[in-house]
């Protein structure tokens, strides 16, 4: 947790900031921001297994932050940290599904915002693997996320997805 | 099934926060309405017979809302309560052996919208299983939508507790129906139809008072019919040969009653509106998107189509089909490598874990639909071991446990679902489990002969194609 500190230095310009640690009271706007994890859970996950069996990696943890930006009822992606090949690949069909995800449960969201998801990705296939998870978390955030001029921003919990079978004919 | 604030399937239309206000609205309406005013004709008539308990407290719980439409227009919020005090039959206190019987006692506020005076009429919905096996499975009954596997009594009752009516359930459908009646008019009801008898029920009331359960029972009468099929037994209001209309001698069963929704005491039967279908509800343990090529998805289908009785199936519906937990969410996606077929994830949000399964459609577009089978077989099986014991669970080790425990089901899975060789089925079972120790253990030949088969599927050289 002490490197997470040291990288996570967030400069920020904004007048509204939102963590998303720990759930209260649900208001209509948490209830798209759940469904928007829900979905953002769900086609992050395809992709990476191909990576994975394409280019087996002796490292238990990969992972990155995707940046997003929220509006009405689409998002597009403003950058991604720690870009590996697998991400620019998926990231065209990732958004599309997304969009369309959002459409067809009617989430919309009245305030633009900036959300940061941190995606970890544990291999958890039965292979020896380096425990990396501190050099991971500085891929997280990199040297530290600057945002200027931005009204809104919503940090979410880290969203992990644990690989663990895959199918190959060989 | 409940979950935070599910919304009405019938209305896509509508956004999640259009939604979302009116059930604050709803709630709004709810709490700042004197309910025990309701005084309608046949309200003031059921008032006569027997109550067996006057008010007891409701305190709904709008974090649990179900919302739908009656088949007669009429929207319905229906609301979990959690309630200290409790009325329940007498006999479900000996099948829970006199513990708290609330564990099991499912209870609901149900608004039903009022087109006359514009506002809902109150009713109270009790689900009484009928053991513990459908104790979680009274979670996924709404009044119109009973779970298919679900049997045991459903009562309804008016804001003031005054019995409706009530229904006994067998895996989702109707089998008998009962209609209070006042102590005094049951022993001028000598005129009942075939079928139909009179009948008494002890209802007892339950609170907990430091920590400590107090029930008190009362006898409640009622009209019991036994339904082959949809009921006839629920009759209308005055007037309508369905009921009793005046305190005399009730003629049950009468005419099958079509609710009207002008009538705001009518309400359908439960679990398929006015007397038609129950309704089985859609799987929940699996969701296949609008993305997954439409041959895959039908494969998909049919590999979760519990009406299938292959042991596999029947594993993924014990495990996923009920609960509330674990989901398994199916997509496709061109992985672009063309030795994979198809992997397993999982994520953990909040209580729930998703498996993702992920369809390679690079690969399997061009395969066979037994290919494709074999394929969504092995991942939900790596998604079964892995809600059974998902810290241990691995891809070697889950390979060995496959080929040593399910090889032999996964063939017959297939067998029943395509005309295929049991030699060939066994060989699409084989399927991804070339590093196991026992394929390693196979007679010479053998790994050559299983491969080819799975090559000549995977590219529909054999089999039927998919697209």
């Amino acid at each position: 947790m002490k490197n997470l500190k040291t990288f996570l230095v967030i400069s920020i310009f904004l007048t509204n900031i939102n963590f998303s640690f720990g759930q209260e009271s649900i208001s209509k706007e948490e209830e798209s921001y759940l469904k928007l994890r829900e979905l953002f859970s769900r086609h992050i996950t395809p992709g990476a297994a191909s990576y994975e069996t394409t280019s087996p990696s002796e490292k238990k943890y990969s992972g990155f932050s995707m940046i997003l930006n929220v509006k009405n009822d689409s998002i597009t992606v403003l950058s991604t940290t720690a870009i590996q090949p697998w991400i620019e690949v998926r990231q065209p069909e990732f958004v599309k599904r997304l969009n369309q995800g959002l459409k067809e449960n009617g989430i919309v969201f009245d305030q633009e915002c900036v959300v940061v998801f941190p995606v970890l990705k544990v291999w958890k296939d039965g292979i020896e693997r380096e425990d990396n998870l501190e050099e991971i978390m500085s891929h997280l955030y990199e040297d530290g996320l600057q945002f200027s001029d931005v009204k809104c921003l919503r940090i979410e919990n880290p969203v992990f997805s644990y690989l663990l079978h895959v199918k190959r004919q060989l | 099934m409940f979950s935070s604030c599910s919304f009405d399937q019938d209305d896509p239309g509508k956004t999640v926060f259009e939604k979302y206000d009116e059930i604050q609205k709803v709630k709004s309406w709810y709490e700042n309405t004197d309910h025990t005013k309701n005084s309608s004709k046949a309200n003031q008539l059921r008032m006569r017979l027997a109550s067996p308990f006057g008010d007891f407290e409701k305190n709904p719980n709008w974090d649990e809302v179900d919302q739908y439409t009656f088949d007669d227009g009429r929207k319905v919020f229906e609301i979990s309560l959690a309630n200290k005090e409790y009325i329940y039959p007498e006999k479900y206190q000996k099948f829970f052996n006199n513990k708290d019987a609330r564990e099991g006692l499912k209870f609901n506020l149900m608004l039903v919208e009022n087109k006359v005076t514009e506002d809902f009429d109150v009713f109270i919905v009790r689900y009484y299983p009928k053991d513990r096996s459908d104790l979680e499975l009274s979670n996924y009954n709404t009044y119109r939508s009973l779970h298919k596997k679900w049997s045991s009594e459903i009562e309804s009752f008016d804001y003031s507790n005054t019995p409706i009516a009530g229904f006994g359930i067998e895996k989702g459908k109707i089998i008998n129906s009962k209609r209070p009646i006042s102590e005094k008019a049951k022993s001028r009801s000598s005129n009942l139809a075939s079928g139909c008898t009179m009948s008494s029920t002890e209802h007892c009331f339950g609170s907990v008072q430091d920590n400590v359960p107090l029930v008190e029972c009362r006898t409640s009468y009622y009209i019991y019919c036994v339904n082959d099929n949809p009921p006839l037994l629920l009759g209308g209001p005055e007037g309508s040969n369905g009921g009793p209309g005046t305190d005399g001698p009730p003629t049950y069963p009468g005419p099958a009653y079509v609710c009207d929704s002008m009538d705001p005491d009518c309400i359908p039967f439960p679990g398929g509106g006015s007397g038609g279908e129950l309704e089985d509800p859609a799987p929940t343990y699996t969701n296949i998107n609008a993305f997954i090529d439409p041959c895959m998805a039908a494969q998909v289908d049919k590999a979760v189509n519990n009406d299938f009785k292959n042991k596999i199936t029947n594993l993924i519906w014990d495990a996923f089909g009920e609960s509330e937990i674990y989901n398994i969410v199916i997509d496709d996606y061109d992985e672009q490598n063309p030795s994979l077929d198809g992997s397993v994830q999982y994520g953990v949000s909040g209580d729930v874990v998703n498996f993702y399964i992920t369809l390679n459609s690079g690969v399997l577009a061009s395969a066979s639909q037994e290919y494709i089978m074999a394929t969504i077989f092995h991942e939900l099986l790596h998604a079964y071991l892995g809600y059974l014991n998902i810290d241990a669970s691995n891809n070697s080790a889950d390979h060995e446990n496959m080929v040593n425990n399910y090889l032999g089901l996964l063939s017959e899975a297939l067998m029943e679902h395509f005309s295929i060789s049991s030699i060939d089925a066994n060989h699409l079972s084989w399927g991804g489990l070339q590093e196991t120790q026992k394929w390693a253990d196979l007679p010479q030949g053998t790994p050559t002969a299983i491969d080819n088969t799975n090559q000549e599927y995977r590219t529909s050289a054999k089999g039927q194609n998919c697209n």
